[in-house]
């Protein structure tokens, strides 16, 4: 590593000085967003609600394209190429994340809800990481990458969208449910509009998810509300001691023969592994750096959102929707999916059923996830989808500025892998309960354990997909006799 | 893939800034960077269009097959897999010798070999 360039030793490959339209084409969008924020108030002021989301969002966009934050990177380097950067970039940004979760909670206006813990998460966590392996990014990389110009990355936003749409709303495989869960399902005595016994994935929230249950390591630990249960429980025992026993482990596996021969170090002492772990640390500051500011903005998007609601007197934003006579687009529960805080992949489900339902799809209302949890917003009223919207527009903003923007096609095997990547990612989302973001990011940093889980379905279906990507590779590139075709 | 319509156009005349030049006889395959010099290039991989982790995999592919000291040169408009190229030569037992951006895409060369 000693005869760098460009001074592109392994940050950004920048610093050159030429000019270029990046930072106009930047503000270009920051002030059409902040023009359509303004039309949208003029119009009616409670729409706030829905700007929040938007420019945090925004904010998320800048971050996580800053930090290349990818979980997809993070589990394939680790076990494509041997580089431990991202998954060590995502562990500290885990720490940093944990302890403004913690901090959030403390104050009272947390929003967060533990999952429920069952096998689901383990299998869904593995169909979503072997789907990430095709589509080279995660749920929340694909928004930063679509802000990149990423033609590939939208594809796989759109597979993400129907495959959930579908996933939930269709009576495929409904056969293989095992009796217990319909039984399970009926006794719930959901409304007949609903008709839970038609789907698979009705009859496994009703009859499965429903039964169990979950809670954070403050609330097991009977504290939820202390500093111990929330600081130490949460944060201390359910964030910081896994990631640090994963980090030794990334170091002792992939990262400390290399540095001991890069450093000439024969002997090495404890010092040297110290030093090491450092050096290991360091090359994944910008990922870091995003989890700091993502952890903040979330904290401060509880926050705000928090105080909205007081304000508008609501607790959902499906209450406002109604009052403004909305109401298709709401659930049977007059709610429809407002997290209150980072997000991914339930709002893409909702625009892909929203279109699925225009277009003349029948049912569409008529499943729990939709119908009961969600509903059905349209996209312009629909407040985390603004939020995904606002991430794709910070990402071009940032891209923009360090003249990393550019339209980029994909080959037709990127798209043909966007799109059944996509699909897989979507289906494992929904059976694991949310993406690299609501099951393990958002997850793990607020004390719940079953995060973890999911991060290790996640690891396992990494590794089969990267030796599935590389058989495939091979196999392309002997049938077509040039070890270069791809 | 990519737009060769898009940025054809500035492409052209943009190089002033750059601080290497690449000499354009692909014959030779002799590129010369600034600070080290002209290196022969022993093989290109032409990843445009492509995410990852196909940049990096192809990269260390070129690298496995050719003997110890060849420099392999990427070409790639993808930021992410970029990025990854030095801490992936750290860990292969490689090294990167320069990133060089070019308005649609950047070029990366590594040596096998320490």
């Amino acid at each position: 590593m000693s005869n760098e360039v460009c001074g592109a030793g392994g940050s950004r490959a920048g610093g050159v000085s030429v000019k270029h339209r990046g930072g106009f084409n930047a503000a270009v969008i920051v002030g059409i967003v902040a023009l359509l924020s303004a039309i949208v108030l003029a119009y009616d002021a409670d729409y706030l609600y829905l700007l929040v989301y938007i420019w945090f969002g925004v904010a998320y966009g800048l971050f996580l394209q800053y930090g290349r934050f990818c979980m997809a990177s993070a589990v394939r380097d680790l076990f494509a190429v041997g580089v431990p950067r991202m998954a060590v970039g995502v562990m500290i940004a885990v720490v940093l994340y944990s302890l403004t979760a913690a901090a959030v909670t403390m104050g009272g206006f947390s929003t967060f809800h533990a999952n429920p813990l069952g096998w689901h998460i383990i299998i869904g966590g593995a169909i979503f990481g072997f789907g990430i392996i095709f589509t080279g990014g995660c749920a929340s990389s694909s928004l930063y990458k679509s802000g990149e110009g990423n033609v590939g990355s939208m594809l796989v936003l759109v597979a993400i969208s129907f495959s959930q749409a579908i996933f939930v709303s269709s009576e495929w495989f409904s056969q293989f449910v095992p009796a217990s869960w319909t039984e399970s399902a009926l006794d719930k005595r959901m409304p007949e509009e609903l008709d839970v016994t038609s789907t698979w994935f009705d009859q496994f929230m009703t009859g499965y998810i429903w039964d169990l249950s979950g809670g954070t390591v403050a609330q097991m630990m009977g504290q939820p509300d202390t500093f111990m249960g929330i600081f130490i429980g949460n944060a201390l025992l359910g964030a910081i001691l896994p990631t640090f026993a994963i980090l030794v482990f990334l170091y002792v596996v992939a990262f400390r023969k290399g540095y001991m021969r890069r450093e000439k170090i024969e002997n090495p002492a404890f010092g040297d592994h110290l030093r090491g772990m450092w050096a290991m640390f360091t090359s994944s500051k910008n990922t870091a750096i995003a989890g700091l500011g993502i952890g903040v903005f979330a904290g401060l998007q509880m926050w705000v959102t928090g105080a909205l609601r007081q304000k508008y007197d609501i607790l959902n934003f499906g209450e406002m929707l109604e009052r403004k006579g909305f109401y298709e687009q709401v659930s049977l529960q007059g709610t429809v999916f407002d997290p209150g805080y980072w997000y991914i992949t339930t709002q893409e489900a909702q625009w892909g059923g929203w279109v699925m339902d225009k277009i003349g799809f029948e049912n569409m209302e008529r499943n729990i996830f939709f119908g009961l949890e969600n509903g059905l917003p349209n996209p312009l009223l629909n407040a985390p989808g603004m939020m995904s919207i606002g991430i794709i527009l910070g990402a071009a903003v940032i891209a923009n500025i360090n003249r990393e923007f550019k339209w980029k096609l994909p080959s037709m095997e990127t798209a043909i892998f966007a799109l059944i990547g996509g699909t897989l990612m979507g289906i494992g989302a929904r059976v694991g309960m949310g993406c690299n973001v609501g099951a393990f990011f958002a997850a793990v940093t607020n004390g719940d354990l079953t995060g973890w889980i999911f991060l290790a379905g996640m690891t396992i279906g990494g590794f089969f997909g990267v030796r599935a990507l590389t058989r495939w590779m091979e196999w392309r590139a002997s049938r077509n006799d040039d070890e270069f075709a791809l | 893939m990519y737009f060769p319509w898009i940025g054809k156009r500035k492409r052209e005349g943009r190089r002033s800034g750059m601080q290497s030049t690449l000499n354009e006889n692909r014959e030779t395959r002799e590129v010369e960077i600034r600070g080290l010099g002209v290196m022969k290039v022993a093989r290109s991989v032409n990843c445009i269009g492509d995410g990852c982790p196909k940049p990096q995999l192809l990269t260390l592919k070129a690298l496995n097959q050719l003997p110890e000291g060849s420099v392999v040169e990427l070409i790639s408009d993808n930021p992410t897999a970029v990025e990854t190229i030095p801490s992936m030569m750290m860990a292969a037992y490689g090294s990167h010798l320069a990133t060089i951006r070019d308005d649609s895409y950047w070029k990366v060369y590594v040596r096998k070999g320490i």
